[in-house]
Formats: C-alpha cells, sequence, structure tokens
C-alpha cells in the first residue's frame, strides 16, 4: 500500500469520525432563536474533510491499478527505538508530573533523556538538567506567579 | 504629519529601557534560533509564549516580533557557513551564499546577508507605516458580511501554504484546523459540540497547545531518528573579514531595493508569505542579471535578493495582522496568538485604540534592524558557534518547555496530554506530506468565520443573499474562488509545459 492510499484512507476515516460526531454532538439538538444551528459547520467540515480525504484517495487507487508509476517508498518506520524510548519517558513523566511534582518529576525526565541520547557526558547533563528546573521553576513561581505542582513530597 | 507624530510616539514607547531590552533580547534568541537548523521562529515564540503570562503586553509583544524578523537573519548565517538554511526563506541565500563561502568569499557573503537584511526590514517597515493606514480606512468600513468574506478570503489564500503539498492534502489539513476550532463551546448558543464527552473539552482547543503540539514536539519526534543529522558537517570556516567595500555596496544596492519591494508585496498576501517572497524575488533577479550564469554558483546578487526580499516580506506579513488581524502565515499565526494571550486583538480598532502598542511595535522593527545589524557584523565568528550546541540539549529543552508551557495555560495536565497528541498528529502530517501550517491559520480562522457568518444572519434574518450585498464582499469572495483555483491552474500549466518540452525533445 502506497503512502498517498494509507493518507488517504486514514483522512477518510477522521472525515467520517467527525460527521458521525456531528450529529451525535450534544448541541445536535435544534436551538431554534440562534441565527445558525450549532452544527451547521461541523457538518460542512466533515463534508470539506471527506472530500478533500477522497481527493487523495482516488487518483491514489487509480494509479496504483494502472501500475503507471512503481512506487518503492522508503518511509522509515515511525516505532524507532530512539522515538519509542523518548516517548514512553514523556508518558510517564506527564503521568508523574502531579504526583512527583514539577521539580522531581522534570529532574528525573531531563536526567534520563539526556542519559539515554548521550549517557558519556553526566556532568554536563546533570548541570543542565538542575540549571533548568531551578532556573524554570523561579521564573514561573516568581516572576510569572504561575505555581508549578508541588506533588506527594511537597517539593 | 500625523503619521509622523505617531511614528515619534512609537520611538518614545520603544526607546524606554524595558521596551527596548526586551526587543533586543527578541531579535537575539531570534537570531539564535534562525542559525539552528530544526528550530525556527514558531516553535520558539510557541514555546516561549507562556512566559509572557503577567507581562505588560508592549514590551512582551516586541520580544516575539524580534524573535520573528531576528529569525530571518540568522538563518542566512547557517545558510551560507553551512548550507543548512535555520529559515525556509533563507533556501535561495543558501543557493548563492554556501558557493561563496566555499569559494573564499564567506566574509562577503555574510555582510552582504546582513547589509540586505538590514535594508529589506528597514523599506518594509516604511512601507508597513504607509500601507497600514490605507488598509485600516477600508478595513474599519466592514461589517459582519464583510469580515466573512475577508475570512473566506484569507482560508483560500492558505491554500498557498501548501509546504510543497498537494491541494487535495492542503484543502485536508484546512478542513483539520476548521474542524478543530467548532470543538468545545458553540459561541452562538452556547451549547457543547464536538467534545466527545470529554469535559476538559468543554473550553475548545487552545492555539497554543496545538501550536506546541504540532510545531515543537513534532519537531523532536521527527528529528529523534537521526540525532547527528542537524549538527553542520560540511562547516566553512570564514578566513576572510567580514564586510563590505562601498563599490561591493553599490553593486548589490539596487538588488537589495528591488527584492525588498517584491518580498514586502508578495509578504502581504496572506498564504504566499516569505517562503515564496524570496524565491520569487530570485527568478526575477536572475532574469534581469546580465550574466546569468553566475547564478547558482555564488552570485553576491543572488544572496542580496534573497535576504532583502524575505525581511522585507515578514514586514509585508504584518499588514494583514496588524490591520485586519489575520494571520498569513504559521509565524503570524503564533504572533497572533501571543497578541491575543495578552489581551489584544488586532485589527482597526486597535491603531484606534492602543496606538502605544502598534506605533511602539513598528518604531521597534527599526530599532530591532539596527540591533541586528550591529550584532551581525562583528559577532558573526561568535555566532556560527551556536550551530556546536548539542542536538540533544536542544530537544530536551524544547520538551521541557513545551511541557511546562502547555501546563501553565490552565494548569492542568490535560493540556500536556493534547501537546502529547497534537506532536504525535503533527509528525504524521509531515510524513504523510500534509501542511501543517494551514491547520494552526484555520483554528484561528474558523471560529472568526462561523461568529461573522453568525452575525451576518442574525443581521439579516437568514437571509444568505447578506454575504453578497456590498462589493467589496463580492471582490472578496471572487478573489477567494481566484486564491482557491489558482494551484489547479498553475499545476495544469505546469504539466502542460512539460508536455510540450518532451514532444520537442521527442
Amino acid at each position: 500500500m502506497n503512502s498517498d492510499i494509507k493518507a488517504g484512507l486514514t483522512a477518510f476515516t477522521i472525515g467520517l469520525v467527525y460527521l458521525a460526531a456531528s450529529f451525535s454532538a450534544s448541541g445536535s439538538n435544534m436551538v431554534i432563536s440562534t441565527p445558525i444551528q450549532p452544527t451547521l459547520f461541523p457538518r460542512i467540515i466533515s463534508a470539506g474533510l471527506i472530500i478533500s480525504s477522497l481527493s487523495i484517495l482516488i487518483p491514489a487507487l487509480i494509479k496504483k491499478k494502472r501500475r503507471v508509476i512503481e512506487e518503492k517508498e522508503e518511509i522509515e518506520s515511525f516505532f524507532t527505538k530512539e522515538r519509542k524510548i523518548v516517548l514512553l519517558s514523556y508518558v510517564i513523566y506527564v503521568a508523574l508530573f502531579n504526583i512527583l511534582g514539577y521539580k522531581i518529576s522534570t529532574f528525573i525526565f531531563s536526567m534520563g533523556i539526556l542519559s539515554y541520547l548521550n549517557g558519556r557526558k553526566w556532568k554536563r547533563n546533570l548541570s543542565f538538567s538542575l540549571i533548568f528546573v531551578l532556573t524554570a521553576y523561579y521564573v514561573f513561581s516568581n516572576t510569572l506567579q504561575i505555581q508549578l505542582p508541588i506533588g506527594f513530597f511537597g517539593i | 504629519m500625523e503619521l509622523f507624530s505617531l511614528l515619534l510616539m512609537g520611538f518614545t514607547v520603544a526607546l524606554t529601557p524595558i521596551n527596548l531590552l526586551f526587543a533586543t533580547g527578541g531579535v537575539i534568541i531570534g537570531q539564535i534560533v534562525g542559525i539552528l537548523p530544526g528550530l525556527g521562529p514558531m516553535v520558539t515564540i510557541a514555546v516561549l509564549l507562556p512566559f509572557t503570562y503577567g507581562l505588560d503586553p508592549i514590551p512582551a509583544i516586541m520580544a516575539f516580533a524580534g524573535i520573528y524578523y531576528g529569525s530571518q537573519f540568522g538563518g542566512a548565517i547557517s545558510a551560507i557557513l553551512v548550507n543548512a538554511p535555520g529559515t525556509e526563506s533563507a533556501v535561495v541565500t543558501a543557493l548563492e551564499g554556501y558557493p561563496m563561502a566555499q569559494k573564499g568569499q564567506g566574509g562577503l557573503a555574510l555582510a552582504t546577508a546582513a547589509i540586505s537584511s538590514f535594508t529589506g526590514g528597514i523599506i518594509g517597515t516604511v512601507a508597513l507605516v504607509l500601507l497600514s493606514p490605507l488598509m485600516i480606512r477600508v478595513v474599519l468600513n466592514f461589517g459582519a458580511p464583510e469580515y466573512f468574506a475577508l475570512m473566506v478570503f484569507a482560508l483560500a489564500c492558505i491554500t498557498g501554504l501548501s509546504e510543497g503539498s498537494t491541494f487535495p492534502k492542503t484543502l485536508f489539513s484546512i478542513c483539520v484546523g476548521l474542524g478543530l476550532a467548532m470543538i468545545g463551546m458553540d459561541p452562538v448558543s452556547s451549547s457543547a459540540r464536538m467534545t466527545f464527552g470529554i469535559g476538559q473539552l468543554y473550553e475548545g482547543i487552545d492555539f497554543i497547545v496545538l501550536a506546541i503540539g504540532m510545531f515543537a514536539f513534532a519537531e523532536v519526534i521527527k528529528n529523534l531518528n537521526r540525532a547527528d543529522n542537524l549538527k553542520p558537517k560540511n562547516k566553512v570556516v570564514v578566513n576572510s573579514k567580514v564586510g563590505i567595500t562601498l563599490k561591493e555596496w553599490l553593486n548589490i544596492f539596487p538588488t537589495t531595493i528591488r527584492g525588498s519591494i517584491i518580498g514586502f508585496f508578495i509578504g502581504v498576501l496572506p498564504g504566499v508569505g516569505t517562503t515564496t517572497s524570496s524565491p520569487l524575488a530570485y527568478v526575477v533577479e536572475k532574469n534581469l542579471a546580465k550574466s546569468k550564469d553566475n547564478f547558482n554558483k555564488g552570485e553576491v546578487k543572488g544572496v542580496a535578493v534573497g535576504e532583502s526580499s524575505n525581511n522585507a516580506g515578514s514586514m509585508g506579513a504584518m499588514v494583514p495582522l496588524l490591520t485586519m488581524g489575520i494571520p498569513g502565515s504559521g509565524t503570524t499565526a503564533i504572533m497572533l496568538t501571543a497578541f491575543m494571550i495578552l489581551g489584544i486583538m488586532p485589527g482597526p480598532l486597535l491603531f484606534q485604540e492602543q496606538p502605544d502598542l502598534v506605533w511602539g511595535l513598528i518604531a521597534s522593527f527599526v530599532i530591532g534592524n539596527f540591533i541586528l545589524l550591529a550584532l551581525n557584523l562583528p559577532l558573526v565568528r561568535f555566532l556560527v558557534k551556536i550551530l556546536e550546541v548539542p542536538d540533544e540539549i536542544l530537544f530536551t529543552l524544547v520538551l521541557l518547555l513545551a511541557t511546562i508551557g502547555a501546563f501553565s495555560l490552565g494548569m492542568r495536565t490535560f493540556d500536556i496530554w493534547l501537546v502529547l497528541i497534537f506532536g504525535i498528529m503533527g509528525h504524521f502530517f509531515k510524513r504523510f506530506k500534509f501542511p501543517l501550517a494551514p491547520v494552526l491559520v484555520s483554528l484561528i480562522l474558523g471560529r472568526m468565520i462561523e461568529n461573522n457568518f453568525a452575525r451576518s444572519m442574525a443581521m439579516s434574518g437568514k437571509d444568505l443573499s447578506i454575504l453578497v450585498s456590498s462589493p467589496i464582499s463580492v471582490l472578496l469572495l471572487l478573489a477567494a474562488v481566484f486564491f482557491l483555483l489558482l494551484p489547479i491552474f498553475i499545476k495544469r500549466l505546469h504539466k502542460r509545459k512539460i508536455r510540450e518540452e518532451i514532444s520537442i525533445s521527442e
């Protein structure tokens, strides 16, 4: 399957889901007093999504059928080792952001990612992580008056 | 005369120590991110937006504007010395500047880029000062139907932000942005829609969350697989003096003027922007040149036209942003977001209600360009060392800023999860060649279009003919159709030309 067929199919599915959501949206109940219905624009947009996705999909299918162009696409896999590790670490980081608090979770995440990407330079990684965590905390708490989570340990 | 006094007031505002400090900080950050391939003004402004909470709007906006045009300056340095344009608009500069550096003319190329950028920035600012009041006079008479037509026109124009993609893919990106704009409370009836039962989506999707996710986070995901690719491999060392003689300057002067004029007017068009202005100005310059053979081999006029046009273009893009509140590009869409966060709504009324901000901002463009020129010539050897910042530090920095930035928007981790989702979505968009900028621009325009449509319907008692009741509306809607169909005609014309060339060669 070439990339345009994959893209077209995914786009078409998104269009259908969006159309279905526009029918089941709580705003789909008639609101008589308003100049336009809340679902008018979502339905027009779903039509746009479906039409544009079909405009991607149909030519790609015709091309494949006629074998006009033999495409040998080398699309790299999304789930490479680096991406898997960084994204998984990020998911854990976000999950622990409120529990451990900003300082601890951010420090662990920063050290973890830097050590994975360049484990040898631990002194540099440690200084970057510490400087970032403390500077950002100071800027947000003192200058911008935004309280970052302190978490379970109260730090 | 009134214009002069307004500009004078602008300089008074821009030259206050705090504003000057922020403008200088902005241009320096812009210069740095412009040099670094992979980061860009969009990513930087997106991750820095939350840092402006609680700040006075004037210095904050000046800093963001500084990042925007400072990056145009910085992009040239990596284009010339590493053949890796830091920004898309510096591609033309790389085409001519890198061969110049290889021939030992790196110093001249860098100086030409700095002076041409300065000329483009100044001419662009002067044109912005002259054109904005004229635009405002027209826009002030707009009612809801005219605004609706204007938004439709802007939406049609952003099909030009295709980033090399096909028309259906650009259309899909626009529809995705519009679709996301519909999530949350309906502005007319205040009923929830398209929230999929998720309570946190009732407030809608924040532009910044989308910008941070799709631009900053997606960029990190993309580059994770090629950790060493951003590092300079073909760096050329500049041994010659970074400077330009009067004779050399006189040689490039007409070129910079032409480049600035073309760049500005192309930049004004929403959706066309600086990415298009420099290649177009370059083609014009090449056609005008007596010795066309020098181009592509290190022609100094190529560097001059590339840099003057993209800097003037970035000023041109400020015209629809400031006078109508319409973002013409991904970066100006993020700038518009910055305005909104700071409680400012760009448009004709802004010039009347907050002249100190508008004219202060415009004056800061002039001051910023002087600061950039002063920085570029003596400090270029030092600035190029920024390219040696390790990628893993950059990636981690962007991820951390994205996370804290998203959290600080509403003090909830839900926004960080959204950043992650949009980041992965942005990566897949890039991978399957769907342009990203139209998603953000149409997310902003989507809400405006619906509001103005609803207001028009309320005014006319649901009579659609109100949308074409004034000549301006008709003109704008016709122009929208023209811009929408333009890519299709260009593609057909291109195909026909290729067929003709094949038949001639046979």
